[in-house]
């Protein structure tokens, strides 16, 4: 497909709120091997909003824990440092966007599609693959965050984009790519690393769409591919699509799911993201 | 829907049509949902495109690997290519169907209603009509590996439905002209489509007053019909400070806002209302309709309105400031108050709980009740009364000073 010069967009990333500071204190600590626990909860404690968050998620059913926590230095005991640092990442990026008008699309859509993939690409890590569980929550969370730009920078081109593909006319990732020049893969990936998030974050939403391209996280972005599709078909939120893209085989068998797990698979995620949701854009 | 399937497929199955009865067996149950599938979406299609993805999608689920052409007569009585999948081999299947009307096959699909063609390089093909009691409406050309009968009488089955598809997007036209292009989109550029608001791309008011109609129509006694109407407060004010541009650009943000919200998790599990059964309108200049067919819970229909509200309730970005919307909703059901099963009816109970809704505050949603009747007679008369009194002269001045005894 044709398109636009595609590269302004790009250069106004910086304008959107940045990580706040808390952010970087916490991951700071978390990487500093000399820090301990105390130091960590404290940070977080520095910031109530955060505080009451953490703790809410903490407590949701996303972690199953069997004694409810009530204090932070409690929940990163049980939840160990990397998750805590996956829940702060999170939530402080919930907290700076959940307030956006984004036009076409509500933030509560946007994110609920995001919580739902998220949450059941843990499920479907835990599940059927060896990697990380709480890095595929945190893969699937950020997957469509490319988005977010497009839709406040370009709005009468997404909007365009939107319509077109509500009319069938395409998968809206190629529709944008054809109004816009460039798709929210790119843009995802590029937002990612100026935040300075690991690189397997920026891998995932660069290629959640074209799991069989050579990558370093193959398994991570299959799990991605495989509940972004799971999820809009179930439209849990949306992050625009209304027409779930094709499933890619490879991508699928990596999983390493059946299809007899995706029953009870998807009633938790349901139960799960209304759960997480709530915790995250209420309140 | 008014008339009947093409006859040639009231037929039973013949017994010796060379099948294993394992594989009809398991052929049969996919089909019939994938075909029920298509008949419950039918009646929401709103375009040609929506249509031929609904059928693809369904051939799609029955035989994953499949090619598929659809024709449609012209005019002037040619036939032309409006839809092909996958659209990369779109020379390929136009090669195809040269080569089909080369051998007789395109003539022997139209007199006979459908052609089984040679197989070719491990594809095997077949030719259905589209056609209704009174008219070919074109070919579909369909291609997998394997594909033997009695598929034929499963994708038959699947182009007479394009067919309703057709006439019920068409109305009495007797053909659809397609615009001549040197090749083809994606999906057709050209379209025909049942009315659809320019703007938002939202269902018409004349559509959505059709569905609304065979909605209550369609009802049984333990379902109801919900109609709601939203009526953006004070929009006037949007258009004469910000231009009228600001104001189209948000009645189209939220319209597709409020339409992604609708197709949504939640609404299945908390209203018990499928996509198809939603019709989502510009039913007026700053006044949208929804219709809910097949309501399971109607009492919970209230929460659908609050739900909206959230999704809303963010504002919208115009230049670095956020304006906020407030949505009036008034809500009426063929269960609730006032029973009714007429579509007018339900609408003008709908805007009595509007402006109910408008006059205890604005941004809230009322349910119709009678009541609300009985207050709002008056109001008009009064209006006329006064209306009246003023031709007539009627109003006589009369001086009381007052003063404020008080300093």
């Amino acid at each position: 497909m044709g398109g636009r010069e595609p590269k302004p967009l790009l250069g106004r990333l910086g304008e959107l709120p940045s990580l706040p500071a808390v952010y970087d204190r916490v991951r700071a600590a978390i990487e500093d091997p000399n820090s301990d626990f105390e130091t960590v909860a404290r940070l977080i404690e520095t910031d109530p909003a955060l505080n009451a968050r953490v703790l809410r998620l903490a407590n949701s059913a996303l972690y199953g824990l069997s004694t409810k926590v009530e204090r932070i230095l409690h929940a990163l005991t049980l939840i160990g440092l990397r998750a805590t640092h996956h829940l702060v990442l999170a939530t402080v990026l919930l907290s700076q966007f959940r307030n956006l008008p984004l036009g076409v699309v509500s933030m509560r859509s946007f994110w609920e599609h995001s919580v739902a993939c998220g949450v059941l690409a843990r499920l479907i890590a835990r599940r059927g693959t060896s990697i990380d569980p709480d890095q595929a929550y945190l893969c699937g969370l950020l997957h469509d965050i490319g988005r977010l730009p497009l839709y406040l920078f370009e709005p009468l081109d997404m909007r365009a984009a939107l319509q077109a593909h509500r009319e069938r006319q395409g998968h809206l990732h190629d529709l944008e790519r054809h109004y816009l020049g460039m798709d929210h893969t790119e843009v995802g990936q590029a937002l990612l690393s100026q935040w300075q998030l690991p690189q397997v974050l920026c891998e995932t939403a660069a290629a959640h769409h074209t799991p069989a391209r050579p990558s370093a996280y193959p398994v991570e972005i299959a799990v991605v591919h495989v509940a972004d599709l799971i999820v809009n078909s179930l439209r849990l939120g949306t992050s625009g699509t209304r027409w779930v893209p094709r499933l890619e085989d490879s991508a699928w068998v990596l999983t390493g799911l059946g299809i007899e797990h995706l029953p009870s698979l998807i009633e938790t995620a349901v139960a799960t993201t209304h759960e997480v949701t709530a915790a995250f854009l209420e309140g | 829907m008014k008339r009947l399937i093409s006859p040639r497929y009231w037929a039973p199955v013949s017994r010796d049509s060379g099948q294993a009865a394992g594989a009809k067996a398991s052929l049969y149950p996919l089909a019939f949902d994938a075909l029920r599938q298509v008949i419950r979406r039918l009646s929401a299609c709103r375009s040609l495109a929506e249509l031929l993805g609904i059928v693809e999608h369904a051939a799609g689920l029955m035989l994953p690997s499949i090619r598929m052409a659809v024709l449609l007569r012209q005019p002037d009585a040619t036939l032309e290519m409006v839809y092909c999948l996958p659209a990369a081999e779109e020379t390929e299947l136009r090669l195809q169907f040269e080569q089909l009307i080369d051998q007789g096959q395109v003539a022997q699909a139209l007199t006979q209603g459908l052609a089984w063609v040679q197989p070719q390089a491990e594809r095997h093909w077949l030719l259905t009509q589209i056609a209704t009691q009174g008219r070919i409406h074109g070919l579909i050309l369909w291609g997998s590996p394997g594909l033997a009968p009695p598929w034929h009488q499963i994708l038959g089955a699947l182009a007479d439905l394009t067919g309703f598809g057709l006439e019920w997007l068409t109305g009495d036209a007797q053909a659809v002209l397609v615009p001549p292009a040197t090749h083809l989109p994606p999906t057709p550029a050209f379209d025909l489509a049942v009315p659809t608001d320019q703007l938002t791309g939202l269902a018409h008011r004349v559509h959505f007053m059709r569905f609304l109609q065979q909605a209550i129509l369609d009802n049984s006694p333990e379902r109801a019909v919900a109609l709601l109407l939203l009526d953006i407060d004070g929009f006037q004010r949007v258009n004469q400070e910000l231009g009228y541009e600001t104001g189209d650009r948000l009645l189209c943000e939220l319209a597709l806002r409020l339409d992604g919200a609708l197709r949504s998790q939640w609404v299945r599990a908390h209203i018990g209302a499928m996509d198809h059964e939603i019709c989502f309108a510009r039913t007026g200049a700053d006044e949208f309709g929804i219709a809910v067919g097949c309501l399971h819970l109607s009492k919970r229909i209230g929460e659908l309105a609050a739900y909206l509200h959230g999704h809303i309730a963010e504002g919208f970005w115009h230049q670095d400031t956020r304006i906020h919307l407030s949505v009036s909703i008034g809500i009426a059901t063929t269960n609730g108050a006032g029973e009714t099963t007429n579509a007018q009816a339900l609408l003008r109970q709908a805007d009595t709980a509007l402006k109910r809704a408008k006059q205890s505050g604005r941004n809230q949603y009322a349910l119709y009740e009678p009541s609300h009747e009985e207050t709002a007679t008056p109001h008009l008369r009064t209006e006329s009364l006064l209306q009246e009194a003023l031709r007539q002269d009627l109003f006589s001045l009369f001086l009381q000073p007052q003063f404020d005894l008080a300093i």
